[in-house]
């Protein structure tokens, strides 16, 4: 790959105090990492990725993050299956809001989507701003006493 | 599987009729002789054949040679009706498809060649041979849609619907049965509809629906005074009520039929003493069941019967073997045996040709899906224009006269051909039922290849449209290249629109639409949907304008595709609308909400309106090329309001505008009033009372800080405006600022932060603050915030939960002219 991110802005004199967001993406398909990598960093959302499922269940397992954004089909371990090996963790990484992210647009995956146990769907082409929305959403509504703002 | 013979369909016979040639020269003896064949063909087909083969004679005399090419086809479609229905199809496929050859050279599309392919589909049907059948009676459909010849569309789908039956699906010989009924109504589709569909539900074993589908043929058929089907339709409830197990009423229903008039007829009367037949073995009477299968074989060699007769061939062996008459009982064992085994040859051998047309039979399944929105489609029209109504309706009637006589006088004979037609083309159904198990997974394949390649397409669209947006994001991103990756951004949402449309359109005709109605707020529905056309009408010198003074602020309906409504309607009257202005108007009143979008465009011609509602049609090919678009919009919006029960209309005018109307039903308390204006909380919607959206100005440097503050606050409904510094807070502010929400260095400090006050305005009554500072605040911020007035002092980091709720405090306890409570209090 020879492509080259955006300049990220500049640091803010306050952003040690700053939140910090961490999302997982998990997503086979290499240009939608990019593209995702690349908007969550317009705004500053720390990013890590997951190229396939069991790649990105075990980025799960070493680190720490705030949001998982999962691809709905991947060879193998699809998204929905991603979410449901999530949920039955043991540990407090279970409640960690996921959001699927796809391009499919069959009756009923909404529902499948929730019924895994993930918090919302977004469509691609998933525009920028709807998807730094539905992250700061998710994360609000999983921590909404924690100091964030 | 096997269906039962003793169940008779009726087919409605009706060409419509055209005189043919009628203001040429024609010979007055044709026209007679046409008339003739056409009057006698029910009742005395050999006859008709006479007459018909006359027309061709007299046809000769015709100078013209088209003109005379054609009568002589008019004459020869009669004579293989004719010959079809004296149980001649193999000449009745050769006059029938010499006359069809003659017809789509001379007249292609006309009525004749219609009718042409529906007898060319009766005689195949007589054939076995159902995927010509299918096939013609497709063509036949097209031609009579393009004509707007809807009766002749519906018989078509009921001929289909009979090949169903046929085949043992009757399900979907169901579907074909409702949608022509829905296409057309008059009392011959009617009885025929009721008594075919009261049939199919006798096969599903759902006896109590065939009984009230049975008894409204009934009454249809004793007002057309249709003795014959009076009897036909006695018979079939009579079998029905065998089958299901109550005797009695079977009983009562044979002697009622034996009774009436139309028992006259030997093979009516045949026919009822096999259903008494059938009772009387049921009641273990072996005696009087033998003496009715006499009264029913009276006259027939068990060597020739047709499969009309198996079910009975079937009972004869039992009953004459129990009567210890066993060389009769062997005879009608052989019979049985015969007409199965005849069944399986002619199922090996339509077997391959089958399997072949099964995806002709995927077309047929995606047209039917589309009739009810022609149907309905038909039926704006007609509510417009009244006295074309009420000039089809007196048509209609002496349609209608003419067809009850015809069906009156002919019945019994026609019921004898059709019998013998059914016959052969029954033996095909176990192969068909296979075939339709197929079609299932073809259609499933179909809509899967559709899911796929939607997901291809979106995959690479969304490298284009998010990289575009990163890049625009990026400031330093300017000049000329920032115009050419906004061209790009563009063109990939052109790119994006027009593959939703497809898709849209492709799932509402593979799986349907669904609605899922919710309490929904109306008024940020619509206005969001209006904003969103807002900046690209505004470019084009476009004003819209949004009115929702008589709009509840909360009903029930589905908020995703009232948006897809609105969005489609607003984007199909930006688009066509080069100067002036489009008006978004909504009001909820009786039980109904109506979205109305008017603009000043170029309106549509009078003998465009019907087109414009159809699938990837616009009003012609230069308009296309001049808009863009897929001319799908339109069909989408009237495909989602038919979903939700409701429609779309339009009024236009050429080169002044148009107005398209949505209309659909609320359910009962399903809206607020619409005066209430203000605060909605509704504890039966589920939704949380809302304070009365304000506009919130946002300052904070930081990216996602001010997204997570964003969302926070706009979690309550308000509007915010985020800013990420002194200057762009500076352009944003104004006095319709309610609240400001500050990071005090991100704002430029107190001076600036005091400078955004005072250019909110609002002498007097200053705008209130709440300003973020890192950790504990100090005595001087306290000062410099006594001295702006109305300033809340946040220590950060804090909690969403905590801003939310100070917002709301804040919120309530201003007293500002922006507040609506205090408008109306003024």
């Amino acid at each position: 790959m020879t492509y080259h991110s955006p300049t990220p802005p500049a640091p803010e004199a306050d952003d040690a105090q700053a939140i910090q967001i961490k999302a997982l993406y998990i997503e086979d398909d290499p240009i939608n990492r990019l593209v995702v990598k690349d908007m969550l960093g317009v705004v500053g959302i720390g990013y890590e990725e997951g190229v396939d499922g069991p790649d990105g269940i075990a980025k799960l397992e070493h680190d720490e993050f705030d949001i998982v954004l999962v691809d709905l089909r991947m060879p193998g371990i699809d998204g929905l299956e991603v979410t449901r090996r999530i949920r039955a963790r043991s540990d407090s990484k279970a409640t960690i809001p996921i959001v699927v992210i796809t391009a499919d647009t069959g009756a009923g995956i909404k529902q499948a989507c929730v019924d895994a146990g993930a918090q919302d769907m977004l469509l691609k082409p998933v525009a920028m701003q709807p998807l730094i929305d539905a992250i700061c959403f998710q994360v609000l509504e999983a921590n909404p006493d924690m100091d964030m703002i | 599987m096997m269906r039962s013979a003793s169940l008779w369909l009726i087919l409605v016979w009706l060409a419509a009729w055209v005189s043919p040639a009628a203001a040429a020269a024609t010979p007055a003896q044709f026209t007679q002789a046409i008339d003739a064949a056409r009057g006698s063909m029910l009742s005395d087909p050999a006859q008709a054949h006479g007459f018909a083969r006359q027309a061709v004679a007299a046809a000769g005399a015709i100078a013209d040679p088209r003109e005379r090419q054609l009568a002589a086809s008019q004459g020869h479609w009669l004579e293989a009706e004719a010959l079809n229905r004296t149980g001649k199809p193999d000449e009745a496929r050769a006059v029938a498809t010499a006359a069809l050859r003659v017809v789509e050279q001379y007249d292609a599309g006309s009525t004749l060649n219609g009718d042409l392919l529906a007898t060319v589909g009766q005689i195949a049907r007589a054939k076995g041979d159902v995927v010509t059948a299918l096939s013609v009676y497709q063509k036949a459909f097209h031609i009579f849609e393009a004509q707007g010849q809807r009766r002749s569309q519906a018989k078509v789908l009921q001929y289909i619907g009979t090949l169903y039956f046929d085949a043992g699906d009757f399900e979907r010989m169901l579907k074909y049965y409702a949608d022509s009924a829905e296409l057309f109504d008059d009392p011959a589709i009617r009885v025929a509809a009721r008594n075919n569909q009261g049939d199919a539900l006798v096969e599903l074993k759902r006896y109590d629906e065939a009984f009230v589908q049975y008894r409204q043929a009934l009454t249809i058929a004793r007002t057309m005074e249709s003795e014959d089907l009076v009897t036909s339709i006695l018979t079939n409830m009579a079998s029905a009520y065998a089958r299901a197990g109550n005797l009695g009423a079977a009983q009562r229903l044979v002697a009622q039929g034996l009774a009436s008039p139309g028992a006259r007829d030997p093979d009516q009367a045949a026919f009822l003493h096999g259903v008494q037949a059938q009772i009387d073995w049921a009641r273990h009477n072996t005696a009087a069941a033998r003496a009715n299968l006499n009264l029913l074989f009276r006259g027939q060699d068990p060597k020739t019967t047709n499969y009309e007769y198996a079910d009975f061939h079937d009972l004869a062996g039992k009953v004459y073997a129990a009567a210890g008459d066993y060389p009769l009982a062997l005879a009608h064992v052989l019979a049985f045996q015969r007409l199965d085994d005849e069944r399986r040859a002619v199922m090996a051998s339509t077997n391959a040709a089958l399997m072949a047309a099964r995806f002709d039979l995927a077309n047929q399944e995606l047209k039917v899906s589309r009739i009810k929105a022609k149907k309905l489609e038909s039926d704006i029209a007609l509510q417009k224009s009244r006295d074309r109504y009420d000039r089809l309706a007196f048509m209609a009637l002496i349609g209608l006269l003419v067809i009850a006589g015809l069906v009156v006088i002919g019945l019994a004979k026609a019921l004898r051909a059709i019998r013998r037609s059914r016959n052969e083309v029954a033996r095909a159904n176990i192969t068909l039922q296979q075939t339709n198990e197929e079609l299932e997974r073809a259609l499933d394949a179909k809509t899967r290849f559709l899911a796929t390649t939607s997901h291809e397409i979106r995959t690479p669209l969304n490298g284009i449209l998010g990289m575009t947006q990163v890049l625009l994001s990026d400031q330093s991103v300017a000049g000329i290249v920032r115009e050419r990756v906004k061209t790009v951004y563009d063109a990939g949402t052109a790119m994006k629109s027009l593959v939703d449309d497809i898709l849209d359109v492709a799932k509402m005709e593979t799986s349907g639409v669904t609605v899922s109605p919710e309490p929904t707020r109306l008024h940020p529905l619509l206005n969001a949907v209006a904003d969103l056309w807002r900046s690209q009408a505004e470019k084009r010198g476009i004003r819209i304008r949004v009115d929702l003074t008589g709009c509840a602020q909360l009903a029930v309906c589905d908020p995703r595709l009232v948006r897809q409504i609105t969005f489609n309607l607003l984007s199909n009257a930006v688009k066509f609308t080069p100067a002036g202005e489009v008006r978004l108007l909504a009001t909820t009143a009786n039980g109904r909400l109506q979205i109305a979008v008017s603009d000043t465009g170029i309106g549509i011609a009078a003998e465009h309106l019907e087109l414009i509602f159809k699938s990837f049609q616009q009003v012609d090919n230069s308009t296309q090329r001049q808009y863009g678009g897929t001319g799908l919009g339109l069909a989408i919006c009237r495909n989602l309001a038919r979903a939700m029960g409701g429609d779309i209309e339009v009024i236009s005018q050429e080169g002044k505008g148009s107005t398209f109307s949505v209309v659909l039903p609320l359910p009962e308390d399903g809206v607020s009033s619409p005066e209430i204006a203000g605060p909605v909380s509704d504890a039966k919607s589920g939704l949380p009372p809302v304070v009365s959206p304000r506009t919130v100005l946002l300052i904070e440097t930081n990216a996602l800080s001010r997204n997570v503050m964003a969302k926070a606050i706009g979690a309550d409904g308000h509007e915010v405006v985020s800013c990420d510094s002194a200057e762009t807070a500076a352009a944003a502010a104004s006095s319709g600022v309610a609240l400001i929400v500050a990071d005090v260095s991100s704002a430029g400090g107190w001076e600036a932060l005091a400078t955004l006050v005072e250019r909110c305005g609002r002498t007097g009554n200053p705008v209130p603050v709440l300003a973020l500072v890192q950790g504990p605040a100090d005595e001087d911020a306290q000062a410099a915030a006594d001295r702006i007035g109305g300033v809340t002092i946040l220590c950060r980091p804090m909690s969403a939960a905590a801003l939310r709720s100070t917002v709301a405090a804040s919120m309530a306890a201003t007293d500002h002219p922006g507040n609506p409570s205090a408008r109306a209090a003024a």
